[in-house]
């Protein structure tokens, strides 16, 4: 008895008491005090690690540090362009041009001459891949993890469980596997469009896989019988298409010896250069397809989707997008050293501290699942992550703008020596007229100045500050800076909208008056039309796009003009359905690139890719001038020449007097860094950026305990109060039981 | 009692059949699968990406009904990239003989069709049937009304190993069109059954019914994410369960005890003042205090293990707090009903302790309501709670069905609805069954 009363007493008292006394919001396990990790977060669920199906930045953010394409962006040098340089290759590979008759074409070539663009990427010897079960081989030579149909697993919940892992090295074979697998339509590559009008027989070769997946798939299904489900059947019984056999060959990528290959195109496309920078051309060896289309994987949800492999600098150790994602440092990366030249403030900033020094510094990096904005502000300020980006609500706490206009952080951050970084991102948001549209569309002069009015009505400069804590600068087209074909100063300035401003050095928004007289000219004096009617103009946006006030700060914009803005919110995807039948007359949208190269954001004003005439065509405002179409396609497939920015400046010219859109803003992502972080700049393209950072993690261990005594005695003293309350109730009780019977 | 309990899952075989078309319905009426399409294929979706995707997912079968239409090929006119070009012409191959359906499609629009002329051809003319519509060289004027056409033609047996007849599709237009599509479908024998079981709703919705749940869009095996989800949901919701009902009887009984007191009184006008407040403010508040100025526990996370207690501490404090003010008053109307009862009375009178009437007599008596109320919320503990969750970054299953919901995956929410209503009717069961054991004058059957 006085046993159960001691472990009751235990339970009840001793253990809250225990467990109080060692609470502390030190989110990490205890062993991991002092150690060299790199803490973040993330927010969007990292969905497909398949680097055929990969293609956002939630995903890229951890599929960069574990595969690795050909070449990278230089991680300091980015003025005034981003730069490409060699990762596993050894050079930055040219493209050798010829016409039709084979004769080879220098690089300036006319974009028509050329018929066929050769790659030839010679890659570095002795790269090898990060250790893997895939080519774990038993003692007869058999591969030991490539099962039979109906053999199984022990049960698994990563592929590193596997007892048996080994490693081999990069082959140029690998790359051409990869490139292969993009043409197959059950990955849904979202690039495969893009390579069938590029890559040499890419559109056969999907036709070839998805004929071949077709007719399997009907085989099964005409044996497979009345309940048959191609879901469950594919998970029992996976199609594996070996891309190896000589059926699926590809003319486009072709082995050529052990670390040599050639990716051939039938045209002049530079901006091939780009996509060769991204984890779509980053090798995927056979065995691990293999590995990965056998049931047994399946079953337990291993797939190639989850755990890629690679021979970046880090390993996906744990995959767990609810709650975290660990990666860890691979052993056998290849030798790469830290840049020793920069951009010219990086030297200032401490950035070339580690020049000539072997990648990577970090050991293991955990990003911790994030939904909401609060806490994880928090736990930047607690020292438990140490970087982090500055989000709308957290602004005032953050940042303050001195009295000369300059962005600096508030005293708060600079006790805990945080240091700030800013960078223009390589996206725009645009407001946009539907060019098809009776009232606000059209070439002629009239609605052309209709249009320039109403750009100047809306002032970006304002937007920027209310809506955006500044975080923006106004476009004056649709290349963000950092991008060939954007210029700062006067001639790259929107003279439509704005004026120069010599002392100032900036452009100027034009005034009012002048959009008024744009606007009498236009037809509309005063925002009213012949009979006198107020112009109406709807703005369709989805919900989730923007929130009330901002809607109402529109309308006051184009109230400054007499014009009535008719808001028309829907969800995200009605929204889309009306910009692709062009039942919609001005709208707000945002871009963000895939690759620098002003392409990237001029095909979205070109005609023939209308909404209106290619289904779900990117060019969402229907413009479409010859003249400019023309010159798209010239500026197209040009190298970044003088005469490339000659032929820009005329587009913008003509989209600026059109003006069928108001350029909007270029977000400018700020970023805090702890200041145990080292080697930090924003990287906004590639973001293969984990093998250059650096931690101080015994600054950190020391800057957490200064900023993280837990405050216990509220504690005891409330659940002493509670105690001692209990004492009259007592007390009551008590005296009834020794009074008279309760009446 | 047997009996009866097989009796009442046969019933709960209807209902989560109508709550499976419920929610199809429901979820198709919001999202087509052209949405749900475009959500997942990337930045730039065009007509191919998205029939490629749905086709991938099954989701270009018939909803419900298969009438034995099978789309073969479809195509979008002008995607040629010059617009001097008058128009688009296609090819259809023609692999089996049998009735074929050649329709112009165009999503709902606002705008008017610009007249254009349609000419097909056959290759070879004469082993295709074509309608009677188009003129001897295959062409058709079509007027401008924006009607959905259809045209039907024959394709005779022809054979085995023969080169399939193919058709020949031009579209001309004077001005450019708002989108449209071409399809092409054929119409195969199908079986009885396959009518039925070749559609969206027997190959995605109804297997839910057998716990199969398949895969998420984004190709996650369901029922792998549930068993992992699963656990650290339980971790809050168990605890702040049995806390939550064991300190609500406790203050309930109390205020029974001393009723009409100003221990009463106070307690009683506290819980309403604890139910006014929103959950919202006690997960930010506890946030605040515990996390933030107290720094006694994370502010948000998980951790597995015995790690995971300092995460787990605060919602479910957060929780039991939340639950107290209605918690309380609930069973102090339970207690007090009681209390007036004639046995009560008996016990009294027989000069038994008020302490002993109420902890023991009343208690048990007491516990038919409570525990009507307590097993029907326990399938609801499996579920999640969705606001908590979100707050304080559990990787549970509420965060996972918020998640499916805004990412429009039909697999996921059908799944998690489809588990809901089954715990739900199992939960309803085990309450009747827990009755025959607390209270021996229920008998079921």
């Amino acid at each position: 008895m006085r046993i159960v009363l001691i472990i009751i007493f235990a339970a009840v008292v001793v253990l809250p008491i225990y467990l109080i006394a060692n609470l502390t919001n030190n989110p990490y396990p205890a062993d991991e005090k002092g150690r060299n990790i790199f803490y973040s977060n993330f927010t969007g669920e990292p969905k497909h690690l398949d680097p055929a199906r990969a293609y956002s930045n939630d995903e890229y953010e951890f599929l960069n540090q574990i595969c690795e394409p050909i070449v990278q962006y230089h991680y300091l040098k980015r003025k005034p362009s981003y730069q490409l340089v060699p990762l596993t290759c050894e050079q930055v590979p040219e493209a050798k041009m010829y016409d039709k008759d084979g004769k080879e074409l220098g690089s300036d070539a006319p974009v028509e001459a050329v018929v066929k663009s050769v790659y030839e990427i010679k890659l570095k010897p002795g790269i090898r891949y990060q250790d893997h079960p895939c080519f774990a081989k038993d003692a007869g030579g058999k591969y030991r993890w490539h099962l039979a149909m109906g053999e199984s697993f022990p049960k698994i919940q990563h592929p590193k469980n596997l007892a048996d892992v080994a490693t081999r090295t990069l082959r140029a074979e690998d790359y051409v596997y990869q490139i292969k697998r993009l043409a197959n339509p059950t990955l849904e590559c979202p690039i495969a469009e893009t390579l069938v009008s590029h890559l040499e027989g890419f559109g056969d070769l999907q036709k070839k896989l998805d004929e071949e997946i077709g007719k399997i798939r009907g085989e099964r299904r005409k044996n497979g019988g009345m309940f048959f489900n191609q879901e469950a059947d594919e998970k029992r019984n996976p199609i594996y298409l070996d891309m190896r056999q000589p059926q699926f060959d590809l003319p486009g990528a072709q082995v050529i010896d052990e670390l040599t290959f050639r990716i051939t195109l039938t045209n002049k496309y530079p901006q091939m250069r780009f996509w060769l920078a991204m984890p779509f051309f980053t090798p995927v060896p056979w065995e691990a397809d293999r590995f990965y289309s056998q049931s047994a994987a399946i079953e337990q949800n291993i797939t190639l989707d989850r755990f890629p492999v690679g021979t970046g600098a880090y390993t996906l150790d744990e995959n767990n997008p609810n709650y975290r994602m660990v990666l860890k440092r691979n052993p056998n990366y290849h030798p790469e050293t830290y840049p020793s030249e920069g951009d010219p403030e990086d030297a200032g900033n401490g950035l070339l501290a580690d020049a000539g020094k072997t990648l990577p510094f970090i050991e293991e990096a955990v990003y911790v699942a994030e939904k909401l904005p609060v806490p994880k502000w928090n736990k930047v300020l607690q020292g438990y992550y140490d970087t982090s980006g500055i989000e709308s609500d957290m602004y005032d706490q953050a940042i303050k703008i001195s009295g000369a206009g300059e962005l600096g952080l508030s005293e708060e951050m600079q006790a805990k020596h945080l240091t700030l970084a800013t960078a223009v991102e390589t996206s725009t948001w645009y407001y946009a007229f539907n060019m098809n549209d009776p009232i606000v569309g059209g070439l002629d002069e009239k609605k052309c100045k209709l249009r320039q009015a109403l750009a100047i009505a809306i002032n970006t400069e304002e937007e920027i500050q209310i809506f955006d804590n500044g975080r923006g600068i106004p476009a004056q087209s649709p290349m963000p800076p950092g991008i060939f074909g954007h210029e700062d100063g006067k001639e790259g300035i929107d003279p439509y909208v704005y004026d120069w401003d010599d002392k100032r050095g900036a452009p100027r928004r034009k005034s009012l008056d002048e959009a008024k007289k744009l606007m009498a000219d236009a037809g509309y004096p005063n925002g009213r039309d012949e009979s006198g009617k107020v112009l109406v103009v709807n703005y369709d946006c989805a919900e989730q796009m923007s929130e009330k006030a901002n809607l109402d700060w529109m309308r006051k914009q184009f109230r400054q003009l007499g014009v009535e803005l008719n808001l028309r919110t829907t969800d995200y995807n009605r929204f889309q359905e009306k910009v692709n039948n062009g039942d919609i007359q001005f709208f707000k949208w945002g871009w963000i690139a895939d690759y620098p190269d002003p392409e990237n954001f001029l095909f979205l004003l070109y005609g023939p890719k209308s909404a209106s005439k290619t289904p779900e065509g990117p060019n969402s405002a229907n413009y479409d001038n010859p003249a400019f179409n023309d010159r798209f396609l010239k500026m197209v497939n040009m190298s970044d020449t003088p005469e490339r920015m000659k032929i820009i400046r005329e587009m913008l010219a003509i989209a600026n007097k059109d003006a069928p859109w108001s350029w909007g803003f270029h977000p400018v992502a700020f970023g805090l860094a702890h200041e145990w972080l080292k080697n930090s700049k924003p990287m906004l393209l590639g973001g293969n950026s984990l093998k250059y950072k650096r931690i101080d993690a015994q600054l950190r261990e020391q800057r957490r305990a200064e900023w993280n005594q837990p405050v216990r005695y509220p504690i005891w003293i409330a659940l002493t109060l509670l105690v001692l309350t209990a004492i009259p109730a007592a007390f009551i009780v008590y005296r009834r039981e020794r009074s008279a019977p309760a009446a | 009692m047997i009996a009866y309990i097989i009796r009442r899952i046969l019933y709960g075989i209807p209902i989560l059949l109508g709550v499976n078309v419920i929610v199809f319905v429901l979820f198709f009426l919001v999202n087509t699968p052209d949405d749900m399409a475009r959500v997942h294929v990337g930045k730039q979706p065009t007509p191919d990406k998205i029939e490629k995707w749905k086709r991938e997912h099954s989701l270009d079968l018939p909803k419900f009904y298969n009438d034995g239409w099978r789309r073969v090929a479809s195509f979008a006119p002008v995607k040629s990239e010059d617009p001097q070009k008058p128009g688009d012409k296609t090819q259809f191959e023609l692999q089996s003989a049998g009735e074929y359906r050649l329709s112009l499609e165009s999503p709902a629009s606002s705008r008017e069709w610009q007249p254009r002329t349609l000419q097909v051809k056959a290759n070879p003319k004469e082993r295709v049937k074509l309608p009677a519509e188009f003129n001897a060289d295959g062409v058709l004027e079509l007027p401008a009304d924006g009607m959905r056409r259809e045209f039907l033609f024959e394709v005779p047996p022809f054979e085995q190993g023969a080169e399939p007849p193919a058709l020949d599709v031009t579209f001309s237009m004077k001005e450019p069109t708002p989108l449209q599509r071409i399809v092409l479908e054929y119409h195969g024998s199908i079986s009885f059954a396959a009518r039925f079981t070749d559609t969206i709703f027997f190959q995605r919705s109804l297997k839910s019914l057998f716990f199969d749940y398949g895969k998420s869009d984004d190709g996650k095996e369901i029922a792998g994410e549930i068993s992992k989800r699963i656990a650290p949901s339980l971790s809050i919701a168990i605890p702040a369960f049995i806390f939550g009902i064991l300190f609500d009887i406790f203050f309930a009984m109390m205020a029974a005890f001393f009723r009409g007191t100003y221990i009463d009184y106070w307690g009683v006008t506290l819980c309403v003042l604890m139910m006014s407040i929103s959950s919202m403010f006690y997960i930010l508040g506890g946030q605040v205090i515990f996390g933030k100025i107290l720094k006694l526990v994370p502010i948000s996370g998980y951790g597995y293990g015995v790690d995971s207690y300092k995460f787990v501490a605060l919602p479910v404090v957060v929780l039991v707090i939340a639950g107290m003010g209605s918690g309380i008053r609930f069973y102090r109307t339970i207690f007090l009903e009681e209390i007036n009862k004639d046995y009560v009375r008996t016990a009294r009178s027989k000069g038994m302790p008020e302490r002993r009437v109420l902890f023991i007599h009343v208690l048990k008596n007491a516990m038919l309501p409570i525990l009507t109320g307590a097993v029907v919320s326990i399938p609801f503990l499996f579920t999640g709670n969705l606001v908590e969750e979100a707050f304080f970054a559990i990787p549970g299953m509420g965060s996972f069905t918020i998640d499916a919901i805004h990412s429009q995956d039909f697999a996921i929410v059908q799944a998690m609805v489809s588990l809901g209503s089954f715990l739900y009717i199992i939960a309803l069961i085990m309450t009747d069954i827990s009755y025959t054991i607390f209270d021996p004058r229920v008998r079921l059957g």
